[in-house]
């Protein structure tokens, strides 16, 4: 019971400070995506079983604090969760550095399959045609995405780590 | 074979967007209205205290990104100070001619809004500056359409949604918003429309019309949701719409939406 409402004190913490501290600092768009960050980092820490449930209610929680439809946020993150673990199964490696990079790769793959999925639901719920959606998400400067990908990849080194922390602590409590 | 593929990763993630796509597809929001409704209340008090939290970090920043520039900054100003004190004087006079206009044609004066103050709490996690939200809801007596500016007398949008002790209000830059609007020098009417994300089109605005680079963009009170004369922009290029029927002009907002602390909302006009 006190794991569970650790997980959720993690999540609508994130959300405050997604939605409440991170757009005064960063005037530039977008925001780093500190939700979806931390569910790639459960998804490699405690893998699918665990993290999946985590990602519904991740997702839930957006949902219902910004407003959007239900399940807009639910389906992506459920999405990626499953694709992280799908490939981290075949690619992480025991060696820190390699390691280091194939999580590297997990963030900036499931960074830009999150904006574009954000863009487009945003753009198709405007009631935009499919071409013109296409030229908007496409039209956004290179250095938004590179900034995103970046801003989230720093995020993911402080949340995986901190998480990690977390996770062990339950482990070792539990044993 | 059929047991061990409804226990895979797979099949449960199938299930979950299926469910997902169907709730994005049907949205039954008034279902989901009540949770909204309690969440938002629990954390609009953390919201408020990381947004101000948020607003000192970032001036810190700025302020010590600043400390090289200052003395130059420090003789700008004071050459600007001597400049505006003549502007100031000018005005004085201007002011003065108002009151007996307003007066003598019965209009009702910005002074006399009666205005709501609020914190700004939170705004679109996306980036795209759609909304915020603020820290009055329905127990404060804001309504959705109500109007929302700074101190300034800026229009930044109108409130989209009330909760018991939270708003959103959709920003101007939000494409479902759509203000009456016309030019102050000379009148053009148009309608404001936010461009995903990219800044304000004032469009429909009739060929007989003129528009000019650098007129003020104003409320027009068409309709009689919004007060006349409160300012939105000054339009930065002019050209022709798409289908060639109208005039359109992107306009340029003097909102730094990063900064915004404090919001009013006009409840009564």
């Amino acid at each position: 019971m006190k794991k569970y409402s650790i997980y959720l004190a993690v999540l609508v913490t994130a959300l405050i400070i997604q939605s409440s501290f991170f757009p005064p600092l960063f005037s530039f768009r977008p925001l780093p995506q500190l939700v979806l960050v931390i569910i790639i980092s459960w998804t490699v820490i405690a893998g699918f079983r665990s993290a999946f449930w985590r990602a519904v209610l991740a997702g839930f929680l957006f949902d219902i604090a910004f407003g959007q439809k239900i399940g807009t946020e639910i389906l992506i993150l459920a999405v990626i969760s499953y694709l992280v673990s799908f490939f981290s199964r075949r690619f992480l490696v025991e060696n820190k550095f390699w390691g280091g990079l194939v999580l590297v790769g997990f963030v900036i793959g499931a960074t830009v399959l999150h904006r574009f999925y954000g863009e487009f639901m945003y753009l198709a719920g405007a009631g935009c045609q499919i071409r013109e959606i296409f030229r908007v998400i496409f039209s956004n400067a290179a250095g938004s995405w590179l900034r995103e990908i970046f801003s989230n990849v720093i995020l993911f080194g402080l949340c995986f780590w901190a998480l990690k922390k977390i996770e062990s602590r339950f482990i070792s409590s539990s044993q | 074979m059929k047991k061990r593929f409804y226990s895979t990763k797979l099949f449960k993630m199938i299930i979950v967007v299926a469910v997902c796509g169907l709730l994005v597809f049907l949205n039954p929001a008034q279902l989901f209205n009540p949770f909204r409704t309690v969440f938002s209340t629990a954390i609009s008090p953390f919201q408020k205290i990381a947004y101000l939290f948020s607003l000192k970090v970032e001036n810190a920043g700025n302020f010590l990104a600043s400390i090289g520039k200052l003395k130059k900054e420090n003789e700008k100003l004071t050459e600007e100070n001597q400049r505006l004190q003549a502007e100031n004087a000018q005005i004085q006079d201007l002011r003065r001619q108002k009151e007996i206009l307003e007066n003598q044609l019965n209009l009702l004066p910005r002074e006399k809004y009666e205005l709501e103050n609020a914190y700004v709490i939170a705004s679109d996690p996306s980036g795209r500056g759609n909304w915020i939200d603020i820290s009055k809801g329905s127990q404060n007596g804001i309504k959705e359409g109500m109007s929302v500016i700074i101190s300034q007398g800026i229009l930044i949008g109108k409130i989209e949604k009330a909760e018991l002790v939270s708003s959103r209000v959709a920003l101007l830059s939000n494409p479902a918003s759509r203000i009456n609007a016309m030019t102050a020098q000379s009148g053009s009417k148009g309608i404001i429309k936010g461009e995903y994300g990219l800044g304000l089109i004032l469009d429909i605005v009739s060929q007989n019309d003129i528009l000019n680079k650098g007129d003020d963009v104003i409320t027009s009170g068409l309709g009689g949701e919004i007060p006349r004369g409160i300012y939105i922009g000054k339009i930065k290029d002019v050209r022709e719409s798409p289908d060639k029927l109208f005039w359109e002009a992107v306009v340029i907002s003097p909102l730094n939406l990063s900064s915004l602390e404090v919001v009013s909302v006009i409840k009564i006009f």
